[in-house]
């Protein structure tokens, strides 16, 4: 056997080892997709038949109109959107123009203020929890969306981070020939940089996106009335004390967590980029 | 062009302080002064932690409580009951609790005791409300003798059983103050070994956890594991609750039923498919197998078994309702909440046949309702229990059940599945008593 052959060989092994090991996890991912589905389409109580049925005997596609109009699903979707794209907004603004600072901007503290940044996320939010809340109590916001809201204006350490990092790795030269044509940092930032760095920002898109869409603990304590719920609270109301109808409950949940995966696969070129970015620059 | 990228601009900041400013607080908690004023309007707000579908029937009755009450409007918060807790503990700091909300029984007893909560006792011994429930519910809604909340809907757990697989083993159908050692020979002969499959005789889905144990050993006349539901100050592992141990460990190693971990999700349906002779649960589940059991599929359900000749002893588990202590109209909520424990669980309970209301007379459509399904023996087990003068905690619900119940969650799987020994259960019975005397004397 030559040298060639036998290195075909061994790559060849290679290749199926990890392929065979890819396909038993992507499996583990894909198994309650599709136990998801199957359950969404049968009666309630065949769905916990043994033997399991992977392929249901009877098509329940009612399932899913009576599982939808149960939690009131469309009011609620639209309140869900309206939030996820106030914050989605929220957290490419603020993080876009902190990160900017951070990375080209030169002035006292700025190591200081990176680090307290970074060193932040490590804090539970669990922790601010309660003083939060009557925080907002005290402000009078309770049962409106402001709390939802306003936070992610505020910033987010971990996106910050993302675009501190994004920004290391894309060369001064922009900005300097911005300057000389005397563009300032505001311009600089929405003209030159945003435009490059749109794999970071595409990231941040998609991962506030899913935070804000799947959220569960604020809109459980800051919304009070039943209309303004978030689609999170509606699919929980499923699971109570007593009886459940899985097959509804499935069906619900099956909608519910569409949006997310078109937003995932239509923009999972850019996400890989931007994740990618946190290990082409050290904590410099 | 840049014009227009300005306006597009303008116009979705508008819409979204629009939006924003259009989802303004218009709910909160409100309850005005309505009593002797039938023009003025007050909005009573209330939260569950039910289903929509429950919710509706719930508002819907509610329609009486309005029109028995003009200028009186009943306003439902919904809530998951997932981090229900969470939420109310939130709405109790700031102060923002609604008028009435669904609560547990231990929930009370914290809330109370901090003093978060309306206390109803010269109200409730005014009108003689005690007297609406079951022997002994209503002294656990108390804390050093005053009373925070009022007990809703009761949960008993006894046996459901096949009568199928009891018929194929020949064997009579259970009746209620059966014994322990009577269900564990049953178990054994419904444990079966067909086809590669081993069928358990006794699927336990409420668990044999100490405080079940424990019916056990307060029926045979002995100490039980918490000798009272609240204000907890030891506990003991008496002759009997040991004997019980030791049975229940026995029949798991022997495989007639299953060992403390077992627990699936679909264990309703399996009963239901005629693969689980006995199922362990609460009365709940009737509500599930009335509805999706297949016509051919003849179950019945029995108490919660005790000792050989032994007394009517039972679990008590018991959610209801409270207010927190800042409410503006007491007589009009009180109204309120003597409506949900009457009029609104007579009229719900019949179409969500889930749990006994607490309020003794309040039960019988629920009850007429189960009659109706051919299920008299599933009223006549609820009532042997609900009506037992021995009542035993189902966990801890004093202020120090995180730490104590540590020591069962560590110690328990072992010694009832019958791979410890007695000085394993006198080891955790000390560290529990540890837990508790610490918190006593801190407070």
């Amino acid at each position: 056997m030559s040298v060639l052959q036998s290195k075909k060989r061994r790559t060849f092994i290679g290749n199926l080892i990890r392929g065979i090991i890819l396909w038993i996890l992507s499996l583990a991912m894909i198994l309650p997709l599709l136990w998801m589905i199957t359950a969404a389409l049968k009666s309630n109580s065949s769905i916990m038949s043994i033997p399991p049925e992977w392929i249901p005997k009877e098509f329940h596609w009612e399932n899913f109109p009576e599982g939808l109009a149960a939690v009131s699903f469309w009011p609620r979707f639209v309140n869900t959107v309206f939030i996820s794209a106030m914050c989605v907004i929220g957290q490419v603004l603020s993080c876009s123009v902190v990160g900017y600072g951070l990375a080209r901007i030169r002035f006292a503290g700025r190591k200081f203020w990176f680090y307290l940044f970074v060193g932040s996320m490590m804090l539970p939010s669990m922790v601010g929890l309660i003083p939060v809340y009557r925080l907002w109590t005290a402000l009078n916001a309770l049962n409106t969306y402001w709390p939802l809201i306003l936070p992610a204006f505020l910033g987010s350490p971990f996106y910050t981070f993302l675009i501190r990092q994004f920004l290391m790795g894309v060369p001064r030269s922009f900005d300097e020939a911005a300057k000389i044509d005397g563009a300032g940092h505001v311009r600089i930032l929405f003209q030159i940089i945003m435009p490059i760095i749109k794999p970071a920002i595409i990231t941040i898109v998609i991962m506030q996106f899913q935070a804000s869409w799947n959220e569960y603990l604020s809109p459980l304590i800051y919304l009070i009335d039943g209309e303004k719920w978030t689609l999170s609270l509606a699919v929980a109301s499923y699971s109570t004390l007593y009886a459940v109808e899985w097959n509804k409950f499935m069906a619900t949940d099956l909608v519910y967590m569409l949006p997310t995966l078109i937003l995932f696969f239509v923009a999972q070129k850019y996400f890989m980029q931007g994740l990618g970015s946190l290990t082409t620059a050290g904590l410099k | 062009m840049k014009k227009i990228r300005i306006l597009a601009a303008l116009c979705a900041i508008a819409m979204s302080a629009a939006a924003l400013a259009g989802c303004g607080d218009s709910n909160g908690t409100s309850s005005g002064n309505n009593t002797g004023d039938s023009t003025k309007e007050t909005t009573i707000s209330f939260m569950t932690w039910e289903s929509e579908t429950m919710n509706q029937l719930i508002l819907e009755s509610f329609k009486k409580f309005e029109e028995s009450h003009p200028g009186v409007t009943v306003e439902l918060t919904p809530s998951p009951l997932t981090d229900y807790g969470t939420k109310i503990k939130s709405m109790i700091s700031s102060k923002t609790a609604p008028d009435v909300f669904m609560v547990g029984n231990d929930w009370v007893i914290q809330y109370g005791s901090s003093g978060n909560l309306y206390d109803w006792t010269e109200k409730a011994a005014e009108d003689g409300i005690e007297e609406l429930y079951y022997p002994g519910v209503v002294e656990n809604w108390k804390v050093d003798g005053k009373l925070y909340g009022f007990p809703g809907l009761l949960n008993t757990y006894g046996v459901f059983y096949s009568k199928a697989a009891f018929d194929e083993a020949g064997l009579e159908y259970p009746k209620d103050g059966w014994s322990l050692e009577q269900c564990l020979e049953y178990a054994e002969k419904l444990t079966k070994d067909e086809g590669g499959n081993h069928t358990y005789g006794l699927y336990a889905n409420a668990k044999f956890d100490p405080f079940f144990v424990s019916v056990y050993a307060a029926s045979a006349g002995d100490e039980p594991f918490a000798s009272t539901i609240t204000n907890v100050q030891s506990v003991t592992a008496s002759d009997s609750f040991k004997k019980a141990v030791q049975m229940i460990g026995e029949a798991v190693q022997n495989g007639y039923m299953t060992d403390n971990e077992w627990n699936v999700t679909n264990a309703s349906t399996m009963f239901m498919e005629g693969q689980c002779p006995m199922f362990t649960a609460g009365q709940w589940f009737a509500d599930e197998f009335i509805r999706n059991a297949p016509e051919d599929f003849e179950w019945g359900f029995v108490s919660w078994p005790i000792a050989e000749g032994g007394i009517q002893t039972s679990i008590y588990d018991c959610t209801g309702w409270a207010s927190s202590k800042d409410i503006e109209d007491p007589d009009l909520i009180y109204d309120m909440i003597k409506f949900i424990h009457t009029e609104m669980y007579s009229e719900v309970l019949p179409q969500t046949p889930v749990a006994p209301p607490a309020a003794t007379d309040y039960g019988q459509a629920y009850y007429d309702k189960l009659v109706e399904e051919g299920h008299q023996d599933l009223v006549d087990g609820m009532t042997y229990m609900l009506e037992a003068e021995t009542k035993l905690p189902i966990r801890f619900l004093d202020p120090f059940a995180s730490d104590a119940t540590a020591f069962i969650t560590d110690g328990w799987g072992p010694i009832i599945n019958g791979t410890k020994t007695d000085a394993d259960i006198d080891a955790m019975v000390e560290n529990i008593n540890k837990a508790i005397s610490n918190y006593w004397e801190s407070h």
